[in-house]
């Protein structure tokens, strides 16, 4: 089910209230007081195994069915927050865009090429993205950029995204040009027998 | 001998990977040990088309960690490799050696 602009403001409020810990921490906890406040029933926040884990990419949240659990992560501090609401029926996120707080730590986090995950989207599976992309992001921001910097960095994304959509999209177009010969032979031998 | 039996070259880089990782084996971590050791640039998404395709035949198993903030918020997947996968690269190593054994590449 698709929430209304005004769920997005839950959201906020819950990125205003704890940015002081977020931002000191980079992952902050939300008390289950907190959470009634804005009118959530239930929430978890760690050892979260969960198999449904969803990758954010747009700004929708969904209801879930069962306790929410709330995550706030500073994903791109100063510029763009990402909130995600975790549940055990699985996860939807929001990304919040442009609330304004002012930097603080001098460290300035790089944008990854948003249209490069979205492409990954069309292409992986749920279970696959998560994983994808999680590592692509982890190597982008702890490696890549630190070593090369930011222009380097989206580049590397970039390719890095491609190069995976043909690695898992390479076998199976593999497999259906094989049909498609397989099918061929038969149909030839079909014709010469009936010759 | 079946299937499960065999690993392909790169299936047994990716075993070998996450038995020298140990706790630490997910997706971004193997990708740099068989870069590091075997100095192949693979993709992210051949290495986990590979994890599946041996977690479909049952040679390693995966459960999620924590979320962590430089991964955006999304949770890493942890690999280790199951009984009958330490037995199988046992095998596909214990074939090799036997194929490789009194024979010498003359150098070019």
């Amino acid at each position: 089910m698709k929430r209304k602009d005004s769920d997005f403001d839950l959201v906020r409020v819950l990125l205003s209230k704890s940015y002081e810990k977020l931002r000191s921490e980079g992952m902050v906890t939300i008390t289950d007081e907190a959470l009634k406040e804005i009118g959530f029933d239930k929430f978890e926040s760690s050892n979260i195994e969960r198999e449904n884990l969803l990758t954010f990419l747009n700004g929708t949240i969904t209801e879930s069915d069962q306790g929410v659990a709330v995550r706030v992560t500073e994903a791109f501090p100063g510029t763009r927050r990402t909130a995600r609401l975790l549940s055990t029926a699985g996860v939807k996120s929001a990304r919040i865009p442009e609330i304004e707080h002012p930097r603080q730590d001098g460290i300035v986090r790089a944008h990854l090429p948003r249209r490069a995950e979205q492409l990954a989207t069309l292409f992986f599976t749920k279970h696959l993205r998560e994983n994808v992309l999680g590592d692509l992001e982890e190597e982008f921001e702890t490696i890549i950029v630190p070593k090369f910097g930011v222009r380097f960095g989206r580049r590397w994304y970039w390719f890095q995204v491609v190069r995976s959509i043909w690695a898992v999209m390479g076998a199976s177009l593999l497999k259906l040009g094989l049909i498609a010969w397989l099918g061929r032979v038969a149909s030839w031998l079909l014709n010469k027998t009936s010759i | 001998m079946g299937q499960n039996d065999t690993l392909g070259e790169f299936e047994h880089l990716v075993s070998v990977a996450i038995m020298r990782l140990r706790n630490n084996a997910y997706g971004m971590m193997i990708r740099t040990e068989i870069h590091k050791r075997a100095d192949r640039d693979v993709s992210i998404g051949a290495v986990y088309t590979t994890l599946e395709r041996l977690e479909q035949k049952g040679l390693v198993s995966s459960r999620v960690g924590e979320p962590t903030p430089e991964r955006g918020g999304r949770a890493k997947r942890y690999y280790k490799l199951t009984a009958s996968g330490v037995k199988t690269l046992k095998a596909s190593r214990g074939a090799l050696t036997r194929m490789w054994k009194g024979l010498r590449i003359a150098e070019a």
